[in-house]
């Protein structure tokens, strides 16, 4: 079988990827093709591999493992779910690793210099707004992990390709007039799914942390047009603490951290079924 | 009489006149408001007595137009909540 190998720089971390199936690497190829891949890299963060799972498989309902370091902490997947098992794991790698980082469940996008963070739960509609601000001029950190410094306390940029499922693929494609997503894996856990390329940009400046600013949790509401709604700060926080997945592991360190972001934090609720109206209305939060 | 005090320990700091409080024991993060928040900021100078907790709740910030009965039972409810909680700890 065929081996395909690539490194790939995104924000803080570099990710060895190896695969014996070649959707997936057309697909990590295509979403990335704008990133670093360097030939040699002076250190690795995350070993990976999405290989096809035993031979015999290839034929009769075939599968692919992921494996991190060898070790497969998933169970299998049908093989054409391969490129977003690699996605889903290397936010898994991420959230389970980086302790460096206090990391919340969030779309995070930055305008001016300032941060803002978006928590919310699985189906809100976070990665389909985060994806139609980061082609609307806002620099893309994540669709779904804010990475806060403990050393630094900013926001730290990790723009990976943007996780869309069922009828967001369509909607964000036709906000942004096209788009480059991955092919679309069918009858996952989550439904339908593509990945959309990381804006260009946004992978220049991925070095680049900035300070939050404001705390929105989003999610989209059909008719609404747009409804931001302030949100007492001690509430923000209180709430954000269930979106985090390492907050009770960094313990005071944690605690100490989200109180420095949120004392100097504006924080609402954002309604949404309108990209334009919400990219004004988040505009002037950061204007 | 009982005393109360801020149980050893806590980290607690104020955000817009909520204690936001840390307990390391447990690793419980508590948000409190009002009356209890006022209630905390004084007992960080030190244990206070009941009867002078009762006197400071009467007269705080969420005490307009309730009466003595309900306000006692308020504070009995936050004493009780607060001390299971590890936020003060009874003498």
């Amino acid at each position: 079988m065929t081996q395909y190998h690539a490194n790939l720089a995104i924000g803080p971390f570099t990710f060895a990827v190896a695969t014996d199936n070649a959707a997936v690497a057309a697909d990590l190829w295509r979403v990335y093709q704008h990133a670093q891949l360097p030939a040699r890299p002076d250190f690795v963060d995350f070993d990976l591999s999405v290989r096809t799972r035993l031979p015999w498989r290839r034929f009769i309902k075939p599968q692919v493992d992921f494996f991190l370091n060898e070790q497969r902490p998933f169970k299998p997947l049908p093989r054409d779910q391969g490129y977003a098992m690699l996605e889903w794991g290397m936010n898994w790698c991420v959230a389970n690793h980086a302790h460096q980082y206090l990391i919340v469940h969030a779309g995070v996008v930055e305008r001016n210099g300032k941060v803002v963070v978006m928590p919310a739960v699985q189906g809100a509609g976070k990665s389909t707004l985060t994806a139609a601000l980061a082609y609307s001029g806002w620099r893309l950190f994540s669709d779904e992990l804010a990475l806060l410094g403990l050393a630094d306390g900013q926001v730290h940029p990790f723009p990976r390709a943007i996780n869309l499922k069922n009828d967001a693929v369509g909607i964000v494609a036709d906000f942004i007039g096209g788009g480059v997503f991955s092919r679309t894996a069918h009858d996952t856990s989550k439904g339908s799914v593509a990945l959309l390329q990381p804006p260009v940009e946004s992978l220049r400046a991925m070095r680049i942390p900035a300070p939050a600013a404001v705390v929105v949790f989003p999610g989209y509401v059909p008719g609404s047009g747009v409804k931001l709604t302030t949100l007492p700060r001690p509430a923000a926080f209180e709430e954000i603490i269930g979106h985090c997945f390492n907050y009770h592991l960094l313990g005071l360190e944690a605690f100490e951290l989200l109180y420095s972001v949120f004392s100097g934090c504006d924080c609402y609720r954002l309604e949404y079924s309108d990209f334009a109206l919400a990219d004004a209305a988040l505009t002037e939060l950061v204007a | 009489m009982r005393r109360f005090t801020v149980a050893p320990g806590l980290i607690v700091r104020e955000l817009d006149g909520v204690k936001v409080v840390y307990d390391g024991r447990s690793g419980d993060t508590h948000f409190i408001a009002g009356a209890g928040a006022v209630l905390l900021g004084r007992l960080a100078d030190g244990a206070m007595a009941e009867a002078d907790i009762a006197r400071h709740w009467s007269a705080g910030p969420d005490s307009a137009g309730a009466g003595p009965d309900s306000l006692a039972a308020e504070l009995e409810e936050f004493l009780t909540g607060a001390v299971e909680a590890g936020i003060l700890r009874a003498l």
